[in-house]
């Protein structure tokens, strides 16, 4: 068996030092009827959008030299945007990672909404290193979640209330006037990460510029199925919050497939893919803890049916980064 | 016969007529068999339901009789959100052909989703005008225009720049073909290369391309381009809608100004 896997801090809990799982688990679902209640449009899938054919074949073009054969990886739309290049996401460095995935999927949902869909919308920026950063600033994200989570010491977070933050408080664009960082999007001080996790001064200080952009849309995900068609019909992303821990299985070309382990993470990742490959369905997991985590990958393959067991367990929730409301493009240049 | 059998007889023929419209197409299309080239073509939709949602789901080009495709020409159209009966006009403007328009009906309400078909013959030969559609805006009055360029879906924007280019000098209308290669180049940049590789990823990049491109372009003539980029931006921006609306739009200009297709 292949053994190379860099393990990274996770995150669905209350404490890392203090866990108690079934506590975690309650405190989710709670999380999620409540934002059922608040928002139910919002958790409904809203019908999918029309998607350039041109734009799905360059899609297409560059999965294929990877040997990908069918579905939708949208990690590719990165080497579309940045030409040809994935982007280098830092590794997650405290137990941020509802925040840490969730970044990860609302970058690739903002490619799919205007590279796919089309829409007349902008970016935050053109890399994931400068102040002017495709991505929005973590820690406002991740206060925003813990807040709502009653979350005020220790790390992590649940995706209920991470989705609701982003509902209620939107994301705060990196170059936003007055943010303090070592690093963009997220910290890399771990001091200051969980400052910025466990005192409100950040929601008070960036909320009015950052309720601009907000999350429309998320919706449950209970199968491989419901993620083949978010994925591939919708060009949705997922984030998925779970026990469930993963190793390396065996080889399928050049690909390492991973199988889940006896080990326990209480993890959130990001659903980004779901594809064929060597005559077979996986899903893509991309991973926070670096570019290098998972067989020298941040990413690893799973069988496509081995995600349905793990989105329909009743300790996991699966929810789609659905619409995000971005930035406008404004008149066209003649 | 008797009145119980007339009603008997009606519940039958009412309970046959539910069962046989559950088993009915959720949607038809109805589209003309053959259109002119570079025409718009109305197209009918028809359904049983009260809350369908159309969309052009693949708009295919099909190579001989047998309805083999050859080649994607172009990306859904656009959302419709019909009511039976309604329909809605769709230009062509892609070479004399067949071609397959796929819709997808979607009824939400009772999670059905079904497709329907129909070939357009476009044949060689000029363009007719169609009857009004309600639910588009009236293009700006061309009447004492008469066009070498087709109709387009942004209210005859070719036909304009045509128009409009004829009022610049001719002594600066020579960098015609640079501004037209400048739309064309910056809609290629909106769409993945040969290598799937988009140049430029938001609108304000090619903006900020677009504006380079054509003041390099025009240079010192900018003064007698002014209300012809004035002219084009205002009727352009009025009908921009999507990504791909920005890259088709680019795309008549250049046409029009005679530059690469």
């Amino acid at each position: 068996m292949i053994n190379n896997d860099i393990k990274g801090p996770e995150g669905w809990w209350l404490d890392e030092k203090n866990v108690d799982v079934q506590k975690t688990i309650k405190a989710e679902q709670a999380k999620l009827d409540e934002l059922g209640q608040d928002a139910p449009l919002m958790l409904t899938a809203r019908p999918p959008k029309a998607a350039s054919e041109t734009a799905i074949k360059g899609l297409r073009l560059l999965q294929e030299v990877d040997g990908i054969t069918d579905g939708v990886d949208l990690r590719y739309l990165e080497p579309m945007a940045f030409g040809g290049k994935f982007l280098n996401w830092k590794a997650q460095i405290v137990g941020s990672c509802v925040e840490s995935s969730s970044n990860r999927a609302r970058v690739s949902r903002t490619l799919a909404e205007i590279l796919i869909h089309g829409q007349l919308e902008g970016t935050f920026g053109d890399d994931l290193t400068s102040r002017k950063n495709i991505a929005t600033f973590g820690p406002y994200s991740y206060r925003a979640g813990r807040m709502l989570g009653g979350l005020n010491s220790g790390d992590g977070s649940f995706l209920g209330s991470q989705q609701d933050g982003l509902r209620r408080f939107g994301c705060c664009p990196c170059d936003t006037e007055g943010l303090r960082s070592d690093a963009w999007p997220e910290p890399q001080d771990m001091v200051l990460y969980r400052r910025y996790g466990n005192s409100n001064s950040i929601l008070d200080q960036f909320a009015d510029v950052a309720r601009q952009w907000n999350l429309l849309e998320s919706s449950a995900l209970k199968s491989a199925d419901d993620f083949k068609r978010a994925s591939v019909d919708q060009f949705k992303p997922a984030n998925i919050a779970s026990l469930w821990a993963f190793e390396p299985s065996h080889k399928s070309g050049e690909w390492t497939i991973y199988r889940r382990s006896r080990q326990q993470w209480a993890h959130q990742v990001t659903l980004c893919g779901c594809v064929e490959y060597e005559s077979k369905w996986y899903a893509i997991v991309r991973n926070s803890w670096g570019q290098n985590a998972h067989s020298g990958r941040d990413w690893f393959p799973i069988p496509l049916e081995l995600l349905d067991d793990w989105a329909a367990d009743r300790n996991s929730v699966c929810m789609t980064m659905g619409e995000l409301e971005l930035p406008d493009t404004p008149t066209i240049v003649t | 016969m008797r009145p119980k059998a007339v009603i008997g007889a009606a519940f039958i023929w009412l309970a046959c007529l539910s069962a046989f419209g559950q088993r009915q197409p959720l949607a038809s299309v109805v589209a003309p068999e053959s259109i002119p080239e570079h025409s718009v073509a109305r197209i009918v939709c028809d359904t049983t339901a009260d809350d369908v949602r159309f969309e052009v789901f693949e708009l295919l080009q099909l190579k001989d009789s047998r309805g083999r495709t050859v080649e994607v020409i172009g990306p859904p159209v656009e959302f419709l959100d019909f009511s039976s009966g309604d329909s809605r006009q769709f230009a062509f403007t892609g070479p004399p052909g067949r071609y397959l328009l796929r819709f997808d009906a979607v009824d939400y309400d009772e999670r059905k989703r079904e497709f329907s078909t129909s070939v357009i013959e476009v044949v060689a030969g000029k363009p007719r005008p169609v009857p009004p559609d309600d639910d588009e805006d009236d293009p700006p009055d061309d009447d004492d225009d008469k066009p070498d360029v087709p109709d387009d879906r942004f209210g005859n924007l070719g036909a304009n720049v045509v128009k409009w280019l004829s009022q610049i000098p001719a002594a600066d209308r020579v960098v015609a073909k640079d501004v037209a290669k400048v739309y064309s180049d910056v809609a290629d940049g909106l769409e993945p290369d040969s290598k799937g590789q988009v140049k430029y990823v938001t609108i304000d990049k090619s903006n900020a391309a677009m504006t380079v491109g054509l003041n390099s372009a025009i240079g010192a003539r900018a003064d007698s381009w002014k209300a012809w980029r004035a002219s084009v931006g205002v009727q352009l921006n009025g009908r921009i809608e999507t990504r791909q609306d920005v890259i088709d739009a680019y795309r008549v200009v250049a046409n029009a100004l005679g530059g690469k297709p």
